[in-house]
C-alpha cells in the first residue's frame, strides 16, 4: 500500500470542472485534494511552438487519445460507434486544446419538454444560472460583444471583443446579403493581461496548445489561484475506483501512480469531473455493496444518453487575401439563425454555426484531400496550398437529442496502462441529428457563396471531433430519471457529486463548457453551503 | 532526430516521392529546393510514429520514372488511404517547411500577430453589424 491521505473533499479531474470546484472549496477554506491522472503541461512545450506543428498534430498533440497514446491517457473503445469522441487527460483536462468559444445556452435549452414536448426539462433554469455564469466570465476575463439579439436583455461580457479579422468581415457581409442572425465570438481568451492570463497574440493554434498562454486553459487559470487558496494537486495520480461503505456511502477513492503503486484518499465527500466519459467509466469501475450495479447507478442511467455534439462544417475559399493564419480560434462570429425548431424544418431543435480561420499550409491540403488526385499533387499542390490565406471556416455544432442506446459501457477486454478496464462507447447519429447536419451543410454553402466563395468544401461529419462529452450521469428531480440531483449531489450516495458534462439533461448546441463550469460553481457552492449537513461515511477516517 | 538515420537509398527515394507530390508547379521541385533534406528530417520526426510506413511506401516506388511514380502514387490514393495520408503529409509537409517555399506560398508561420488596440472597434465602427442590431431580437421566450 502507497500513500494514505485524508480530506474533507476529493476532486477527481483538474479540467474546467473540476479546477472551478477545486478553487471553489479551497477559497471557502475547505480542505480539498484533486486527482488528475496527467501532467502539467507548459505553454512553451505544445507542438505549437515548432515550425512542423501540423505534423505534429497528426499524431504526438492529436486531440484523439487512441491516436495521441501518451502515457496519461486511456483507450476509447469506438468501434461501435459513428463518432471518435477527443479529450486531452492533462493538469487543465480538455481545455489546453479547446477552442474556448464561450457561449452560454438558451432560455428554450432548459425547457424541451414543457416548451415543445421534447426529452426533459433541465431542474434549473437560464436565469437560474445566469449569476454563476457572470461569475466565472468575470474571473476568466471572457472577451466579447453585449447585446447579442440571440440572448435575453443583460448579457454582457468583462473584457472587449477580439477583432474579427477578414475571416469574420467576409463571413458577417454574407450573413448580412441573407439576412441572417451573427454576433461577434464570444471567447474565454485573454484580450489583455488579465489575472494569470497573457495577452493574446493571435497565434491562430488555440485548438493545439496556446503558446502564448493567453487562452484559459484552466491549468493557467482557476487551477493556479486554487493551488494559492491551500488545494493539493497530485498529478500522475490515475483513479481507479471510488470507495463506497455498506452505508453506501463514498468513503475516498483508490489511485495508482506512475510507478504503479496503489494509493487511497479519504474523504468525506467526493466530487467527480473527469469528464462525459472519464466520469460514467469511474461510476461504473466503483461497484460496491450496496451499489451492485456501479456506484450511483440504481437508475440504470449510468453512462446512458451520451450526447457528443455532431459537427459539420464548410470551408470556402475566396479570392481575397484574408489573413487566415491569423487567430485567435477561437470563434471569429456565430449565428443562432437557425438553433430553434422551426415549424418549416423536417427535424426539431438545430445547431449553432461559427466561424474560424484556416491556419497553415498543410490544413489546405488536407481540406483538399478528397479532390480528385491531379487536382491537387503534382503540378497543382503549390497553389492549393497557398489558398491557406483565403480560407474561411463554418462549423456547426448540432444539437443531438438524448437516446439511451447512446452509452458508456466498460469494454470487457480493453484496458488502460494501469489494467483498468477501459470505456466502450456506443454512439449512432439519429435521423433527426443527420437532418440538422444535412441542412446546416446547405446553408453554410449558402452563406459562403453569399460571400463570394470561389470554392467550397462541405464535410457532413467530423467523426474525429467530438469534444464535447455530455449527457451520461444527468441531473434531475426524479431518482428514477436521473442519477443525480440540480446540484450534482447523487441520489443514490449523497456525499458524492458529479460536477461536468455529464450532468447535462439535453445537450443545447452551444460549445459546452461555459455551462460546464457555471454548473460546476453551483454544485461546488452547494457543497460549501451544505458541508456541515453532508452525511459521512462511517468508512471514512475522519 | 528522426528514428534513425536515413540510408542514402532511402533518402533519395522520399526525396523522388516529394517531387512527384509537390513538383512541377510554379515553385523549384523539393530536389531542387536548398535546405529540403534537413527539413525531411524534422518532418520524420514529427511523425515518427509512422517512420518505417513512410520510408517503405517511398522506397516502393524506386527505378520508378516521374510519371510513373505520379501513378502509382494515385493508386495507393485510391486503395491505401492511410499510407499516402502519411507519405504525402511528411515528405510533401517537408517541403512546407522550407522557409524560401513558406515565403513564396505566404506563409509567415503561426507567428504573433498582436491586435492594435483599436482594431475590433473599427471593423465594427462600419456598421457591419447594424443590419443584426436593426432587426432586434430573435431569442425564443421559455
Ligand atoms: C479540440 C477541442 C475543441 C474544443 N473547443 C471548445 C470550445 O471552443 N468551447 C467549449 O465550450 N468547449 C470546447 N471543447 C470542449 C471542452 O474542452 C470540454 O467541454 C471541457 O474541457 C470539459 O471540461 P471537464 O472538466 O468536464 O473535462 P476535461 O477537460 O476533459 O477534464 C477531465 C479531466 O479528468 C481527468 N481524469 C479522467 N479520469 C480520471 C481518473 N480516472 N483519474 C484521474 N483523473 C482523471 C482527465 O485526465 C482530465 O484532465 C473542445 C474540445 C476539444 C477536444
Amino acid at each position: 500500500m502507497g500513500e494514505r491521505l485524508q480530506t474533507d473533499v476529493l476532486v477527481i479531474g483538474s479540467g474546467p470542472s473540476g479546477a472551478v470546484v477545486t478553487h471553489t472549496l479551497a477559497s471557502a477554506g475547505v480542505d480539498v485534494v484533486c486527482l488528475e491522472q496527467g501532467d502539467w503541461i507548459n505553454p512553451s512545450d505544445f507542438g505549437t511552438n515548432e515550425p512542423e506543428w501540423e505534423l505534429l498534430i497528426q499524431q504526438q498533440w492529436a486531440h484523439d487519445p487512441n491516436v495521441r497514446k501518451a502515457e496519461a491517457d486511456y483507450p476509447v473503445e469506438v468501434s461501435d460507434s459513428d463518432m471518435w469522441p477527443v479529450m486531452l487527460n492533462a493538469v487543465g483536462g480538455t481545455s489546453l486544446f479547446y477552442g474556448a468559444e464561450w457561449v452560454r445556452m438558451l432560455p428554450s435549452d432548459f425547457r424541451l419538454r414543457s416548451c415543445e414536448g421534447i426529452a426533459d426539462d433541465w431542474p434549473i433554469s437560464y436565469a437560474e444560472l445566469k449569476p454563476y455564469h457572470d461569475e466565472i466570465d468575470a474571473f476568466l476575463g471572457v472577451s466579447g460583444v453585449a447585446g447579442d439579439p440571440a440572448y435575453p436583455e443583460g448579457l454582457d461580457y468583462p473584457l472587449p471583443p477580439h477583432p474579427i479579422g477578414k475571416v469574420g468581415m467576409k463571413a458577417a457581409e454574407g450573413m448580412n446579403a441573407l439576412g441572417w442572425h451573427w454576433w461577434p465570438g464570444a471567447n474565454a481568451i485573454a484580450v489583455d493581461r488579465h489575472k494569470t492570463l497573457e495577452r493574446c497574440l493571435r497565434h491562430g493554434v488555440c485548438e493545439w496548445g496556446c503558446p502564448a498562454g493567453a487562452k484559459a486553459s484552466f491549468d493557467l487559470i482557476y487551477l493556479p489561484q486554487a493551488l494559492a487558496a491551500g488545494a493539493k494537486l497530485i498529478t500522475g495520480a490515475r483513479v481507479s475506483r471510488i470507495e463506497s461503505g455498506t452505508d453506501g456511502l463514498a468513503s475516498g477513492a483508490h489511485w495508482i501512480d506512475r510507478e504503479g503503486g496503489e494509493n487511497f484518499v479519504a474523504a468525506k465527500a467526493v466530487v467527480v469531473c473527469a469528464n462525459g466519459i472519464g466520469t460514467p467509466r469511474l461510476l461504473l469501475l466503483s461497484g460496491g455493496p450496496a451499489h451492485p450495479d456501479g456506484l450511483a447507478n440504481s437508475s440504470g442511467l449510468v453512462g446512458r444518453n451520451l450526447m457528443l455534439h455532431p459537427n459539420c462544417t464548410v470551408t470556402g475559399y475566396y479570392e481575397d487575401d484574408l489573413e487566415s493564419w491569423k487567430g485567435p480560434a477561437g470563434e471569429t462570429i456565430h449565428s443562432m439563425e437557425f438553433y430553434e425548431s422551426r415549424p418549416e424544418h423536417s427535424f426539431v431543435r438545430g445547431g449553432k454555426m461559427n466561424v474560424l480561420p484556416t491556419p497553415g499550409p498543410l490544413a489546405a491540403i488536407e481540406a483538399h484531400r478528397d479532390q480528385p488526385f491531379d487536382q491537387l499533387w503534382g503540378p497543382a499542390f503549390a497553389d492549393v496550398a497557398a489558398r491557406h490565406r483565403s480560407g474561411i471556416l463554418w462549423a456547426t455544432n448540432t444539437e443531438d437529442l438524448p437516446d439511451e442506446a447512446n452509452r458508456v459501457t466498460l469494454d470487457p477486454a480493453l484496458t488502460d496502462g494501469d489494467g483498468v478496464p477501459a470505456p466502450k462507447v456506443d454512439y449512432r447519429i439519429g435521423d433527426n441529428t443527420r437532418a440538422i447536419l444535412d441542412f446546416h451543410v446547405a446553408r453554410m454553402t449558402e452563406i459562403h457563396e453569399a460571400s463570394g466563395a470561389t470554392e467550397t468544401i462541405p464535410v457532413g461529419l467530423w467523426v474525429d471531433q467530438p469534444g464535447h462529452l455530455l449527457g451520461t450521469a444527468r441531473m434531475g428531480e426524479d431518482p428514477g430519471r436521473s442519477v443525480v440531483d440540480s446540484y450534482g449531489r447523487a441520489h443514490d450516495v449523497p456525499n458524492l457529486f458529479v460536477a461536468d458534462g455529464s450532468l447535462f439533461v439535453t445537450g443545447g448546441a452551444v460549445n459546452p463548457t461555459a455551462t460546464i463550469t457555471a454548473l460546476a460553481l453551483r454544485v461546488a457552492k452547494h457543497i460549501v453551503a451544505t458541508g456541515a449537513e453532508i452525511p459521512t461515511s462511517t468508512g471514512a477516517a475522519r | 532526430m528522426s528514428v534513425r538515420p536515413l540510408s542514402e537509398a532511402e533518402r533519395e527515394a522520399l526525396v523522388a516521392a516529394a517531387d512527384a507530390l509537390c513538383g512541377g508547379g510554379r515553385l523549384s521541385a523539393p530536389s531542387a529546393t536548398p535546405g529540403y533534406e534537413e527539413w525531411l528530417e524534422r518532418a520524420l520526426a514529427a511523425r515518427a510514429d509512422a517512420f518505417e510506413e513512410v520510408v517503405a511506401a517511398a522506397v516502393a516506388l524506386d527505378g520508378l520514372s516521374l510519371e510513373g511514380r505520379r501513378e502509382a502514387l494515385r493508386r495507393m490514393n485510391a486503395d491505401e488511404r492511410p499510407r499516402f495520408h502519411a507519405l504525402s503529409s511528411v515528405v510533401a509537409g517537408a517541403w512546407l517547411l522550407v522557409p524560401e517555399i513558406a515565403a513564396a506560398l505566404g506563409y509567415p508561420g503561426q507567428v504573433a500577430a498582436p491586435a492594435a488596440f483599436d482594431e475590433a472597434a473599427t471593423q465594427l465602427e462600419t456598421g457591419i453589424l447594424d443590419p443584426v442590431i436593426a432587426r432586434g431580437p430573435i431569442y425564443k421566450e421559455a
